[in-house]
């Protein structure tokens, strides 16, 4: 069975971790096959580091990477363009790049801004005009959220506001039961398993409440584990032809493949 | 294969964890649930005052369990882990009677929960007591990622420097630390590795092949297998594993061998 990662991180500051290994990517790919995972949806956000409020030049740099990447391996990697909304102009220049001349398949939004501000507009309007997701990090932190930090409500908002993108909410067991809630109301909101603990039953109430259609496997590695994150998908109580569509399905509708 | 750290009773923050689904799981990775051996610890006795009656009670429980089994029952061996409470003054007859009524195979403790640190001297007297009978000590770290706690209940980990300085200090008792995190592993694994008491639990370990990694930094013989169950999916522990793609000789150690040295099994 085909197994799609729709969440994971790659950085030209992020070591090699395989013995013997100089080659992070590479690794990485290894890694995600150990447990059966075939192609993984990457981004960076920085060359030096996670970057909050990267400039154009940074998240340039950054998705250059990716793109370097991605022509190493043409048949694993699929790149999401990373932005900054803040600079309206350089990112949607960016997406041009990076998505129409470059081949990437979606857009990654981070922390730069709340998914609920109107800065981010313009970008979703360019992720309707070509047809892309825009996977937007999530989070319910009761130690309190970073200040442009979103939460599942502001990944509402967006929804609401650009119903005709495919959003991919991030972190399921960040955004937990209230987060699933919170989207429920807009079917072009899907959510991803990436991140977190492999806390049990969460994954089973996200596809009784949205359905197995806006559930999405991802693992957000390599900070997390390919067979920690995965075994929550296998490991939660399905039918196979749901799990299906967690594992590739969704992903391949989304992304065309 | 022998799962050093999982759990009985419900938890209250997170719905369905009574749904154990440990006979699927680990039928579909052993093959056979009888070669299955779980150490249980009750969630109870992390939030009543009086952690001892829910011992008993687990106790209780996991009896009419095992009689299922002798009667054929293709179920996991269920071994009780006894929960102490030291800041309670009568934590030397519950560990009196955990030993020899209750048949506890180790003594877990919760120091964050029960509001203590290791360093006190009760606590002190405890680790130094579960040593003279020769019962490993589960120093648990943490039972959930605090960015998700309850508002109004908000528990913050265990130090991992206590739990080293503790071990140090009474090196006749056995050490596990129970859901320690990668970072800590690895940012302290010179401490650790100087600690020949001191054994790691892998459930809540993580970062893209973790086992391996940990296996690099501690070797097999310090690394037990264990799964936060049913807080945790079974199917991501057992994944970690494979992940590693362990030599026959790393998984039997992490998946056995150490546990049944560590805990007499």
């Amino acid at each position: 069975m085909t197994i799609i990662d729709a969440h994971v991180h790659i950085g030209r500051f992020m070591p090699p971790f395989r013995e013997g290994s100089d080659d992070f990517v590479a690794d990485l790919i290894d890694s995600a096959r150990s447990v059966g995972i075939s192609r993984l949806v990457v981004t960076s956000l920085g060359n030096r580091g996670y970057t909050h409020y990267p400039t154009p030049q940074e998240f340039r740099a950054a998705n250059d990477h990716v793109l370097e990447a991605m022509a190493r391996f043409p048949d694993v990697l699929i790149g999401f363009c990373y932005v900054n909304p803040r600079y309206k102009e350089e990112s949607l220049g960016e997406i041009d790049r990076c998505i129409v001349a470059g081949g990437m398949k979606g857009i990654k939004l981070w922390i730069s801004q709340k998914a609920s501000d109107s800065v981010v507009d313009p970008i979703l309007a360019r992720a309707a005009e070509l047809g892309v997701p825009v996977l937007q990090h999530a989070w319910y932190k009761t130690t309190g959220n970073y200040p442009d930090e979103s939460t599942p409500a502001d990944v509402a908002a967006m929804a609401r506001r650009h119903p005709t993108v495919n959003i991919i909410m991030a972190h399921l067991t960040g955004a937990g039961y209230r987060g699933v809630i919170d989207i429920a109301p807009y079917p072009n909101v899907h959510v991803d398993t990436s991140g977190g603990d492999p806390e049990s039953t969460v994954v089973e109430f996200a596809v009784r409440e949205l359905g197995a259609e806006r559930v999405v496997f991802g693992s957000d590695a390599p900070g997390r584990s390919f067979g920690v994150q995965l075994g929550k998908v296998l490991g939660a109580g399905m039918e196979d032809e749901r799990r299906e569509l967690i594992l590739h399905g969704n992903v391949e509708r989304m992304l065309g493949l | 294969m022998i799962d050093v750290n999982a759990y009985r009773d419900s938890y209250p923050f997170r719905p369905g964890v009574l749904a154990l689904e440990f006979d699927l799981t680990y039928r579909g990775f052993e093959g056979s649930l009888a070669v299955v051996s779980l150490l249980v610890s009750p969630l109870r006795a992390i939030f009543w005052e009086e952690p001892q009656t829910a011992n008993e009670y687990a106790h209780a429980d996991i009896r009419s369990y095992q009689q299922k089994r002798a009667a054929g029952a293709e179920i996991p061996n269920q071994l009780l882990v006894a929960v102490i409470n030291p800041t309670l003054r009568n934590w030397e007859r519950s560990l009196e009677q955990s030993h020899k009524e209750l048949g506890a195979v180790a003594i877990k403790l919760h120091p964050n929960y029960h509001t203590y640190h290791l360093t006190d001297s009760a606590a002190r007297e405890l680790l130094r007591a579960c040593g003279e009978k020769g019962l490993p000590v589960i120093v648990q770290m943490r039972m959930q990622d605090t960015r998700s706690h309850h508002p109004l209940m908000q528990v913050p980990d265990v130090d991992i420097n206590e739990v080293l300085e503790a071990a140090a200090a009474t090196p006749q008792t056995t050490f596990v630390i129970g859901g320690i995190k990668w970072g800590e592993a690895s940012s302290k694994a010179n401490d650790i590795n100087a600690l020949p008491n001191v054994w790691l639990d892998i459930s809540q370990c993580e970062v893209a092949d973790v086992l391996r990694r940990l296996i690099r930094l501690f070797g097999a013989g310090k690394l037990l297998f264990g799964t936060h169950a049913p807080l945790f999916y079974i199917k991501s522990a057992l994944l970690k594993l494979e992940e590693a793609r362990l030599t026959a000789e790393e998984r039997e150690l992490i998946t056995e061998r150490n546990a049944r040295e560590l805990f007499r099994l």
